[in-house]
């Protein structure tokens, strides 16, 4: 089982639109998959038109060894499962560090799920607070995606800066590109820039596309429903690189 | 999965009765044509599989392996619509090509039965358009594996949850039952079976006769011969028709028991019958040896390629094309021996003996005493010689000694396996463990010396035919035979610890108690 998380510090970045699309590939490609909503503001749930809701709220969650697969809803799609957001999940930090150990129990509770999943993507909400903490112990990679903004390129910086004072062992730290526009000029000089600067910056772009605006109309995986699409094509892309990066089988 | 019945016409009536639950995706109803196929032991079955062939498109199809329990696919592999392959190893490489092997090895997928159905498929949704609940109904006809599908099935509705929609599943259950009161149904191929009047798993290839204790001895012997003499009359027409080695071997392993049974209970038949009938089994064992003796080297094959270097594997080919050339004429051999007379003769008579009900007038003293006392004395005898026997076994003992052995062994199995249903369950399990072990080695220690010699021989053989012996071939079954011999050394070395751990105390003081006669009757109660 691999554990990846769509993370990034700043927000409206396009974590949720990754993690979703991602996942379906994954599933697609007869992995069977989970993607574990961990934000408050709910849009994976959302896009695949879950209730976002968990009975006993986040901590019924980190009470019991189990609670997670009991929690598990299943999509629309073949080999693809959801555990949704709750509202509670605002308080995550708290009730974390109500536990001994916090930053360990993600991965506690993670771990009774290895033999019924191949991948499971956490889609976690902005900031770097314990939660975050909690998932990089847990993951195996933190997929960050990066506009190609200075602002974004700062947050970037902070997550590379404090991920090496914490020496968390076995977490990759794998950005990408999103939301880039090719038309601006600044965009494509910082793209440039990136890869050279950033070595393990995956090399797949995930384009500015109003195709994935509209997700959120038609509340489902751009794969599903547009196959064909420049972005549907590139987050295929982008998956291919990330399982050859992490020697997933398919 | 819950499934339900239904009258004909019934995906109307499903579906109307749903729509008050949510939103309904109806999908355009697709044709279903599917046939069931298992071995004739019916080993999917028993493993709680079901395989099927189904005809996707003119020209196309997928073979299927489902749970029976719960009807989910476990694996599928595409393939053409026909014929289906005859043996696992013939599908396409994949995972469900391995969990077949494994679980059907060398034995063919014969089809049991078929379907031709109509499916209309269903979503239900909630009020934020993500489906709860699935589910298909299900109606059209059924018939047996190689005949017209004419039988008419019950219609069925088949609800499929969706994982944490249990409240979906529930309510469906509860209208679906209120409104339309059906009865639960089975699983889909034990309906079919129903229909066709088949059952499944109606073969076993180690039958047990309905005895019990206070049976005369007599009666219980006539009810086990019985059941073989249906072993052997249930694989005759598979051995004919050669559809896989293991008819034959089923049908061997039935007349060997019935001479056995001949000889170690002589007494308690009624005079001069064993002496009238032993000939015969013994001539129907002699008539089937050599065409078994050719299939177990052809399914040995593989692993005598992997007991070679790599480099040497593909030497072994000639030795198949002539192992394969032997079989195919000793098949046309045992075929012609089948239709003689004398076997006819041979099954009418013993059927004649049989069928007729236990007399104690025409059977002798001892036929009319309590089946236990008869079973309980013999193997306690039987048990007493594999021991002396085995006591006496030393390192320096000869072959022949080992060769005597196996044969207390197999005698000693048998009595305790005619009679296995007048021990109380359980109880024989850890003896059987121990001596089927000890017996796999005598087997081995035995066999490993035959097919060394058997490899000489066919290396002569080979040698004097027109198409002659390939030097390299030569070679490769003279390495195969020295590995032989060392797996023999290695087999005797091993006898003495399995010999020891049939005969340890513990083992000894069960069979004092199961066997020894006057001992506690755990049976009776």
């Amino acid at each position: 089982m691999k554990i990846l998380a769509t993370y990034s510090i700043k927000g409206g970045v396009g974590k949720t639109a990754a993690a979703v699309n991602l996942a379906w590939l994954a599933a697609r490609e007869g992995m069977s998959t989970l993607v574990w909503d961990l934000d408050p503001q709910a849009a994976a749930s959302y896009y695949f038109r879950v209730k976002a809701k968990v009975k006993g709220g986040g901590k019924g969650l980190l009470r019991r060894r189990h609670a997670l697969a009991e929690r598990v809803k299943g999509t629309d799609f073949e080999q693809l499962d959801l555990l949704p957001a709750d509202f509670s999940y605002r308080h995550l930090d708290l009730l974390l560090d109500e536990k001994k150990k916090p930053t360990r129990q993600l991965r506690k509770l993670l771990r009774p799920l290895a033999d019924e999943y191949d991948c499971i993507i956490l889609d976690c909400p902005p900031g770097i607070t314990l939660a975050s903490e909690a998932v990089f112990e847990a993951a195996d990679a933190l997929l960050v995606p990066v506009i190609p903004t200075t602002l974004s390129l700062r947050t970037l910086e902070q997550l590379l800066n404090f991920s090496a004072q914490q020496n968390i062992a076995g977490l990759q730290i794998l950005p990408f590109v999103s939301m880039a526009d090719r038309r601006k000029a600044m965009h494509r000089e910082i793209v440039a820039g990136l890869t050279r600067d950033y070595p393990q910056m995956l090399r797949t772009a995930i384009p500015y596309a109003s195709e994935v605006e509209r997700m959120g109309i038609t509340r489902a995986p751009l794969g599903s429903y547009a196959p064909g699409s420049r972005t549907a094509r590139a987050y295929a892309a982008l998956w291919a690189e990330l399982r050859a990066r992490l020697g997933m089988q398919e | 999965m819950f499934e339900s019945r239904l009258s004909p016409e019934p995906a109307a009536e499903v579906l109307a009765a749903l729509a008050p639950l949510g939103e309904l995706k109806i999908e355009r109803p697709v044709p279903l044509r599917r046939t069931y196929f298992d071995t004739f032991d019916w080993r999917l079955h028993r493993a709680g599989r079901a395989l099927a062939l189904e005809r996707t498109a003119p020209g196309k199809a997928q073979v299927c392996l489902r749970g029976l329990a719960d009807n989910r696919l476990l694996g599928h592999a595409a393939t053409p619509a026909a014929p289906m392959p005859r043996f696992a190893r013939e599908l396409p490489p994949g995972p469900l090509r391995r969990d077949l092997e494994s679980i059907v090895e060398m034995r063919a997928l014969l089809p049991v039965a078929r379907v031709r159905l109509s499916v209309q498929h269903a979503a239900l949704r909630d009020e934020q358009g993500k489906t709860v609940l699935r589910l298909a109904v299900e109606h059209g006809l059924g018939g047996t594996g190689d005949g017209r599908c004419d039988r008419v099935l019950p219609a069925r509705v088949r609800l499929d949850p969706v994982k944490g929609y249990r409240k979906a599943l529930r309510r469906a259950q509860a209208v679906l039952d209120a409104e339309l009161k059906l009865p639960p149904t089975g699983q889909l191929l034990d309906e079919v079976l129903t229909a066709i009047g088949r059952e499944a798993e109606d073969y076993a290839a180690r039958p047990t006769a309905a005895l019990h204790p206070d049976l005369p001895a007599g009666e219980a012997v006539r009810r086990i011969l019985l059941t073989l003499l249906e072993m052997m009359q249930r694989n005759i027409e598979g051995v004919r028709a050669a559809t896989d080695t293991e008819f034959l071997h089923d049908f061997r392993i039935a007349v060997r028991r019935t001479r056995s049974l001949l000889s170690q209970l002589k007494s308690v038949f009624p005079p001069a019958l064993p002496e009238r009938f032993r000939p015969d089994f013994k001539w129907l064992g002699e008539l089937t040896g050599p065409m078994r003796d050719l299939d177990v080297y052809l399914l040995k094959l593989p692993a005598y390629q992997e007991m070679l270097p790599r480099e040497m594997q593909r030497d072994l080919q000639p030795l198949q094309a002539y192992l394969e050339k032997r079989s195919a004429a000793a098949q046309r051999e045992l075929v012609r021996q089948l239709r003689s007379a004398r076997l006819r003769k041979l099954i009418e008579e013993w059927r004649l003996f049989l069928a007729a009900d236990f007399d104690p007038a025409d059977w002798p003293a001892e036929a009319a005493l309590p089946a236990d006392d008869v079973a309980r004395r013999r193997t306690w005898k039987a048990y007493r010689k594999l021991l002396r026997d085995g006591h006496a076994i030393t390192p320096a003992s000869p072959a022949a000694a080992l060769h005597k052995l196996r044969i207390d062994c197999k005698k000693f199995r048998y009595l305790v396996e005619f009679f296995q249903p007048l021990y109380p369950p359980g109880e024989l399990r850890g003896i059987i463990k121990a001596l089927k072990a000890l017996q796999d080695n005598l087997g081995e220690f035995q066999d490993l010396e035959v097919q060394a010699e058997a490899l000489k021989r066919f290396a002569r053989e080979m040698d004097a035919e027109k198409a002659g012996l390939p030097g390299e071939t030569f070679m490769a079954m003279g390495v195969l035979i020295d590995s032989l011999y060392k797996r023999q050394a290695r087999a005797r070395k091993d006898f003495a610890a399995l010999f020891t751990r049939f005969a340890r105390p513990k083992n000894q003081a069960r069979c004092r108690a199961l066997f020894r006669p006057g001992g506690k009757k755990q049976a009776a109660a």
